[in-house]
């Protein structure tokens, strides 16, 4: 190593790509190469002659005919749901014995456990709402057909 | 050599480059319509340079061989799969770096270096440099040289020796580079720029 590195500081500048430009001369010989192709066309026919395991072919297979069916699948799905969500009668809620309520009237009941201090931190807060499974949140005098269930 | 031998030299071998891509897109058709012995014709015209990519990433021959022979077959498998968006070249580089990587990851190969002998067919300053000495002498400052650089670039992570490896020792461009690696031109370019620094400290004492 030190012969280089002496040899280096008394001749002229070596530059990192000629260092790399050696690498391009790195190359094996004509037998080489002889030897490379001859296994080179012996794995080609392997790989000809060997045929994939059953379960493979089937997994390929059900693969390719999955690619084309299911976004057809999916797009008939969607669009059957949006016809039906569509066409569905409007419900009257009045003929369930529904009743229709106002958000903003709803009675409030807490629990024993509610504690309501001065400056206005709720803890362990329980609202129920009981014998109404519904709420219909109105607009001004028509009511919405669509009945949401209550969710806290 | 100047600024417009420069220019014109790229010209050339950007014009090069297209008719080999036209060529290479022509042997593709014939193989996908079902003339398999076309493979051959691209195996003759790509197996050394894509041998060579392999062995600079895992500076090992024997590894190298049986790398570079998994990636010819991948091509031959996958071959009909080819739509042509990119080039035949760099789709048959893209899978000889994902073979070597893969391989390199699973830890198959032998991690000790086999290197190949030099083949002195080009000019190069240390060459020149090394000719004034014995033939003894030259053969041991060239082996000596070349286990140092081989050492310093497997140092080296497996995303930055692909960029040294292919453009300075293979001579793609940035942009044929990024599509190779799946990255974009700036990734490419700040990825050389470090490994060369790091190739810089590494070799330094044979550098000025």
């Amino acid at each position: 190593m030190a012969i280089i590195k002496n040899h280096n500081t008394q001749e002229n500048k070596i530059k990192l790509e000629d260092l790399l430009r050696l690498k391009k001369m790195e190359k094996p010989d004509e037998s080489f190469w002889n030897h490379f192709e001859i296994e080179l066309k012996q794995k080609r026919l392997r790989t000809l002659l060997k045929k994939e395991p059953l379960p493979l072919r089937w997994a390929k297979s059900i693969y390719k005919r999955l690619i084309i069916i299911t976004p057809i699948s999916l797009l008939a799905t969607f669009t059957f749901i949006c016809a039906l969500n569509n066409l569905r009668p409007l419900e009257n809620p009045m003929k369930q014995g529904k009743e229709i309520i106002n958000a903003k009237t709803l009675p409030f009941t807490f629990s024993q456990k509610t504690l309501l201090s001065s400056d206005r931190n709720y803890t362990q807060t329980d609202l129920s709402i009981p014998n109404r499974s519904y709420i219909h949140y109105s607009l001004g005098s028509i009511p919405s057909t669509r009945a949401q269930p209550l969710t806290f | 050599m100047n600024h417009s031998t420069q220019s014109i030299l790229k010209a050339s071998i950007s014009e090069q480059r297209r008719i080999e891509t036209d060529q290479d897109a022509l042997l593709v058709q014939k193989i996908q319509a079902g003339q398999l012995d076309c493979f051959d014709q691209l195996v003759k015209k790509y197996k050394e340079r894509l041998y060579a990519i392999v062995y600079n990433l895992c500076a090992n021959k024997e590894d190298a061989a049986e790398i570079s022979q998994d990636a010819l077959i991948k091509a031959f498998r996958m071959i009909q799969s080819f739509k042509g968006k990119s080039s035949f070249f760099t789709w048959l580089y893209k899978i000889a770096v994902n073979t070597t990587y893969n391989a390199l990851r699973k830890n198959r190969f032998k991690r000790f270096f086999s290197l190949e002998n030099f083949t002195i067919n080009e000019e190069n300053p240390i060459i020149d440099e090394l000719s004034s000495k014995k033939q003894a002498d030259k053969a041991i400052l060239l082996s000596e040289l070349q286990e140092k650089l081989n050492e310093s670039l497997q140092k080296l992570s497996t995303k930055h020796r692909t960029v040294v490896v292919l453009f300075e020792i293979e001579g793609l461009s940035h942009a044929e580079i990024a599509q190779i690696t799946g990255t974009s031109e700036g990734t490419v370019r700040s990825r050389l720029h470090y490994a060369k620094q790091e190739l810089q400290k590494y070799l330094k004492d044979y550098l000025q």
